[in-house]
Formats: C-alpha cells, structure tokens, sequence
C-alpha cells in the first residue's frame, strides 16, 4: 500500500514550466543590447534625415535573426508555451516598430515612448527566464 | 481611455494568478504595470499633438497590448512556478518517511 502511494507522489510531481537555459539569457541579453544601441542612436537623430528606414534596414533584418534562434529554442522545450508566447509577442511588436520607422520617426518622445515597451517586454521575458534559474 | 482603471484591472488579474506569492511578485508587477499605464498616457498625449500620424498611434497601442501581454505571461510562469514549488515542498516532507518505512530510496 505504502509503495503505491510512494509510486503514486513520484509519478504525479509535475513540471509545469520549462527548465532555465543559459543561451535563451543570453541571447535576450544580446537582443537587448542591440535594441537599446538603436534607440539611443533615434534618441539623438530622431526628425533627421539619418533617422531615415531605409538606412537601418539591416537592424531589423539582423533582430530577425536573432529572435528566430531564439523562438526555435524555445519551442523545443517542453513546458515553454509562456515564454514561446512572450517571444511572438516580441515579433509583433517588432514589426509594428518597423512599420512605425517606415511612418518616419519625428520626435524624440516616440522614440522614448518606443524603448520605454521594449525595456518592460524584455525585461519580463528576462524576469521569467531567471526565476526558472533561481525556483522563483 | 482610462489608464487607472486599466491598471486596477490589471493588478487585480496579476494578484488573482500570483495566489499567496503575491507579496513577494507585488513589487515588480505593480512597478511594471505603472510603467506600462504612463506610457499609454505618453501614446494619447504624443497622438493629440500630432506628433505621430493615426497609423503609428495604433501600432503603439499594438505594442503597448503586447507589452502588457508579455508582463502578464511572466506574473502567470511565476505562479506556474509557485504551485510547483509549493508542490516539490509537499513531496519533500512525506519523501523521508516513505523512504526509511521502504527501506531504499523511493522518493
């Protein structure tokens, strides 16, 4: 009786959410990095003519990159599904973000306005990843 | 659009997936949250100015909705987390009796 309650805890102690995985703090950690470098750069050309699309296309196409690795990582690990979410999340905003620089990039508030959400997102995403590290 | 009311929403659903860990999460959920309610502020003042064109101010809301999206899915992971810790703390105090009546290690 004893060992099929024992049998019965083991079997039933679930893994609700994914394990910590170093390379995903990382590369949000790069992913960061290359969003807060382009914002302080339209922070000081925003309403210039530097501050055109067109001559920072290759950000966005490289931030393509980047977050593809990391949805492909983490959609390999069970239990993933919230940061899977976080990061499509990401990806929309990223295109919404292109679309905006398409618009023009007029003032320095919207470029505020823009890192302002980027810094919460990734932060959250970053947040979660680590509380998988330390057990919350 | 009523950013306070937008936050209370939002702290309570935040407060309602936390459960008992909602004292140690209080902190960076509301912080996060306020954060997220200035800058919906930020978006009506910047598009009552004409500083940004009727497309951009919708594609800011779009990743305004993302962001808090993004803070609620970490509020629900931690509580994902805290239901299994609370479980791993459950299976940790019957984990010695079984194992010395067993004789070897179950558990």
């Amino acid at each position: 009786m004893l060992f099929l309650f024992g049998l019965l805890v083991s079997a039933c102690t679930p893994q609700l959410i994914s394990t910590y995985d170093e390379k995903v703090e990382n590369s949000l950690m790069e992913l960061h990095g290359k969003l807060e470098t382009f914002f302080i750069e339209m922070e000081d050309i925003a309403g210039t003519p530097a501050a055109d699309y067109m001559l920072h296309k290759g950000f966005y196409d490289d931030l393509q990159f980047n977050l593809s690795y990391l949805s492909i990582r983490c959609r390999a690990k069970l239990n993933n599904e919230k940061t899977v979410e976080q990061l499509e999340l990401l990806e929309s905003s990223l295109k919404s973000l292109e679309e905006i620089h398409k618009e023009g990039i007029a003032s320095y508030e919207l470029v505020r306005t823009l890192r302002e959400q980027f810094n919460i997102a990734l932060t959250a995403i970053l947040q979660l990843e680590l509380a998988k590290k330390r057990g919350l | 659009m009523n950013t306070r009311e937008v936050l209370k929403e939002m702290t309570l659903a935040a407060k309602g997936s936390l459960g008992d860990k909602w004292p140690e999460m209080k902190s960076y959920t509301e912080s996060e949250l306020k954060k997220l309610a200035e800058t919906m502020s930020m978006i009506q003042k910047l598009s009552a100015s004409d500083a940004i064109t009727k497309k951009q101010a919708k594609l800011l809301l779009d990743i305004q909705k993302n962001t808090a999206r993004t803070v609620m899915l970490t509020v629900e992971g931690m509580g994902l987390m805290a239901v299994e810790k609370t479980l791993d703390n459950a299976f940790a105090v019957v984990k010695t009796p079984i194992n010395t009546l067993l004789g070897w290690k179950l558990l």
